[in-house]
């Protein structure tokens, strides 16, 4: 995960923290510390309560007392405001830059408010539901719908699409929409956020405040990403 | 007058912000020396952070670090200075691949 911005506009705060497990990736988040931790813990794909923040170093965890006298302890620097916003690149599946998939209409809407696709998905389940669907290429490339409604194989969108869907345009869909309470669920290594999972309640709590969905001219299958910020952040006093 | 009801102040080491106050480095030790203490940081290739006034006394191009951004489009941040302890506004840098 990458740092962005800071909602309030201030400048982002750093800090030095000892950490209870080998950091080898940038950009993971950390949470408070675990009963009986030695520092922050990792977070897990389906858990970022009391989140820290992200760390921007790496660090070789270690206990024993080092023959050399030097100090074991092992420290990352993170971003520490509560209200940083950070760039979550989505990915396809559980590895990180896995391509997100493709969906290619099937049957064209000439109203511009459904996008059905082939029998190979089932909207409903996992549901897409309040989720955002977008033109990868064709006539509506680049274009964001959120999912009102679904069926089967089609989405249903409130506001129109500026042009009629034909057979074979690809689009793309992700299981949030911003300035909503969203879970997400990351990738393996913690750096990414999956789009091929239906929200649900028992996952990471962040809060899109906006997303990135880019087409084809813009590689949008690798360089998607939604903005979020920690909904329950450790130094947040309203949490 | 005798005070039969002293209070006794205590931490509740279980709220996220103390646990995480716990957890914060305490930075340069007392008794090293700031050279030696930013040596340790650059060995272990840590982020640096430090004020404007230790960013003129410490060569960073030599130890193969470049400042960089926190977030793009902020040149600074607010941190602990690694060279002087202070509270400022720091330049933050990173190493680079030798």
């Amino acid at each position: 995960m990458e740092c962005i911005g800071i909602l309030s506009g201030g400048a982002p705060t750093l800090r030095k923290y000892q950490i209870s497990a080998t950091a080898s990736v940038t950009g993971v988040p950390y949470l408070v510390s675990a009963a009986n931790a030695a520092g922050l813990s990792v977070c897990t794909t389906t858990n970022a309560d009391n989140m820290m923040g992200c760390n921007l170093d790496t660090a070789t965890y270690a206990t024993a007392q080092q023959t050399d006298g030097s100090d074991p302890a092992a420290l990352c620097t993170f971003i520490v405001n509560p209200d940083a916003i950070w760039k979550i690149i989505l990915s396809g599946g559980a590895t990180e830059s896995t391509a997100l998939t493709l969906y290619p209409v099937t049957t064209a809407s000439t109203t511009g408010l459904a996008v059905t696709t082939s029998s190979n998905a089932d909207w409903s389940n996992p549901t897409i539901d309040e989720g955002q669907v977008w033109g990868y290429d064709g006539a509506n490339a680049g274009i964001v719908r959120k999912v009102t409604l679904v069926s089967g194989t089609a989405m249903t969108v409130t506001v129109a699409f500026p042009r009629d869907t034909v057979v074979g345009d690809n689009f793309m869909v992700v299981p949030h929409t911003p300035v909503t309470l969203q879970t997400l669920t990351l990738t393996t290594l913690l750096t990414q956020a999956r789009a091929d999972l239906a929200v649900s309640t028992s996952t990471a709590q962040f809060i899109c405040t906006g997303s990135l969905l880019n087409d084809i001219s813009e590689n949008g299958r690798y360089t998607s990403a939604t903005r979020a910020i920690s909904r329950y952040h450790a130094l947040n006093p309203t949490a | 007058m005798a005070n039969d009801s002293a209070y006794v102040h205590t931490t509740d080491w279980t709220r996220p912000r103390n646990a995480a106050a716990a957890a914060q480095s305490r930075g340069k030790p007392s008794k090293l020396s700031r050279g030696a203490w930013l040596a340790d940081l650059v060995a272990l290739r840590k982020v640096v952070t430090l004020c404007f006034k230790c960013t003129a006394r410490w060569s960073a191009k030599a130890n193969h670090y470049l400042p960089f951004e926190a977030i793009p489009g902020w040149g600074k941040c607010v941190a602990e200075c690694d060279g002087c302890r202070n509270e400022s506004i720091c330049t933050a840098f990173k190493a680079q691949e030798k």
